[in-house]
């Protein structure tokens, strides 16, 4: 069932975020061509009285601006978006078809999870392969520097590596940290449910102060980038394993749909 | 005819509001039951037990002998009486999303049904009229060959037309060896088909027994006894 489950999650996928990737690839190539075109924008400044080149400006302006928007926003947006189709995939009405599945409710929370993480992994691609695309624009300082990160031959492919670990727990952590949310504010309407906001908010705190605390103690105690960095990966997958089972308890006995 | 249901002490309290009060039911296999009762009095909340969507505060409950869960759901049908299938999928799509979760869904049979409909298996769900929502989900549930079917007020809020097509499509296409739950309080619309009555008031059951034994030794209808049974 968790395969079925999975499906349906991927299909949703596809429908939604292909037309976002189509427009975040098509604005770096837009930016690309710009650059091929000999278009610069610094130098462009200097021609702007020519109505031309300033109409080309506004147009590179805005090329830009949406390229930028785009790979900010599209690291949230699968977050948020997750986070939103749980809540109504579980909590709304969508609930009575869902929570009658004959699947178990940690089937479900797996499968949101997969899904969530495979968007993040395809976003994070399709990010790079943008980066990739318009990085050559000798005007994208901020572009050029991230790839340069990404592809700096100074730090070892274990570090890389155990960055993505720790991005990808990151991440799956503030997923689950949604699906808690959501789950607590649906317990009851009203009061409990902004208990459950407050509860969640000072989770977040605490997690992220004792998460710090770790990785301190760590670095102090001699161990390198990347031992430390896996600490902190073990202990966010303990606060992982915990909110999933908060979660999944609140599915099984306090599902509230009105 | 065998037990399907089985509901011993069964207790669902709302915080100090008692939802369901220590009931005690037995239903059997290949009935179309009738769960009547005022607004309030705890049909919903019983369906909603049985379909796993709430768990009771106290008591037990079993269908088929098995506990509320995973495999009891894969033998229970259940029509809500909200819109619950998601805007952005096609109407194909949520036939494909039965055909993957339910053994016992049938296709073909959905497909015919929906085609009599003239509604367009190509089509938005959130294109489709209220009417037209409600006639896909019933075609869901009632084309599962199921052993349980919950229906949760099936023809409030439809005119008496549709009623009657509803009704008629129950009775066309349920299993006969399944039993059938239909939650309402319209009993006149009702009442040609039931087999069994379940009244309830308060989460307390009230009237329970066969639908012509009732008449029978009440003298009056369905109808009339609950008007009696739940005057104001």
């Amino acid at each position: 069932m968790l395969r079925k489950l999975v499906k349906h999650e991927y299909i949703y996928l596809i429908k939604t975020f292909t037309p976002i990737y189509i427009i975040y690839l098509a604005s770096a190539a837009a930016l690309r061509l710009f650059t091929l075109f000999g278009y610069d924008f610094i130098d462009s400044a200097a021609k702007a009285a020519n109505p031309v080149i300033y109409s080309m400006t506004i147009i590179y302006f805005f090329v830009v601006a949406a390229f930028t928007i785009l790979a900010s926003v599209m690291a949230i947006l699968t977050m948020a978006d997750n986070v939103r189709r749980f809540k109504n995939n579980m909590f709304t009405d969508e609930g009575y078809l869902t929570n009658t599945l004959p699947v178990t409710a940690t089937e479900h929370i797996a499968a949101k999870l997969i899904a969530g993480c495979t968007n993040f992994l395809c976003s994070f691609a399709v990010l790079t392969l943008g980066l990739f695309i318009a990085s050559r624009s000798s005007t994208s300082f901020i572009l050029k520097a991230i790839w340069e990160a990404i592809t700096d031959p100074d730090v070892e492919i274990s570090e890389k590596l155990t960055i993505i670990l720790l991005i990808f727990m990151v991440y799956i952590t503030f997923q689950l940290l949604g699906y808690l949310a959501v789950s607590l504010s649906s317990m009851a309407n009203g009061g409990r449910g902004f208990l459950g906001g407050i509860v969640g908010a000072f989770s977040t705190v605490f997690g992220l102060i004792f998460i710090s605390r770790v990785a301190a103690f760590s670095v102090a105690g001699g161990l390198g980038a990347v031992p430390s960095m896996l600490m902190v990966c073990l202990v966010l997958l303990v606060f992982c394993v915990i909110m999933g089972l908060i979660v999944t308890m609140i599915i099984k006995n306090h599902l509230n749909l009105q | 005819m065998s037990e399907l249901i089985k509901c011993v002490n069964l207790t669902k309290s709302y915080g100090s509001k008692e939802a369901l009060c220590s009931l005690d039911l037995t239903l059997e296999s290949g009935k179309i039951i009738g769960l009547l009762g005022p607004n309030g009095s705890g049909k919903t909340t019983l369906i909603k037990i049985l379909c796993g969507l709430l768990t009771p505060t106290d008591g037990y409950v079993s269908i088929d002998g098995m506990k509320i869960g995973a495999q009891t759901k894969a033998i229970v049908s259940y029509l809500p009486e909200r819109t619950y299938i998601p805007s952005w999928m096609r109407v194909k799509h949520i036939l494909s999303y039965f055909e993957d979760f339910y053994a016992d869904f049938r296709r073909p049979l959905a497909e015919d049904m929906l085609t009599r409909l003239k509604v367009d298996l190509n089509q938005k769900v959130k294109t489709l009229s209220k009417g037209n929502k409600e006639k896909v989900q019933l075609v869901l549930v009632m084309s599962r060959n199921a052993k349980l079917y919950l229906l949760d007020e099936p023809i409030a809020g439809v005119d008496p037309a549709a009623r009657d097509y509803i009704l008629d499509t129950i009775i066309t296409n349920y299993n006969p060896d399944a039993s059938v739950i239909i939650s309402t309080h319209l009993i006149q619309d009702i009442e040609r088909i039931l087999d069994d009555v379940v009244m309830i008031q308060y989460g307390h059951l009230k009237v329970h027994g066969s639908a012509d034994a009732i008449r029978n030794e009440k003298g009056m209808s369905i109808d009339q006894l609950f008007r009696e049974v739940f005057r104001c």
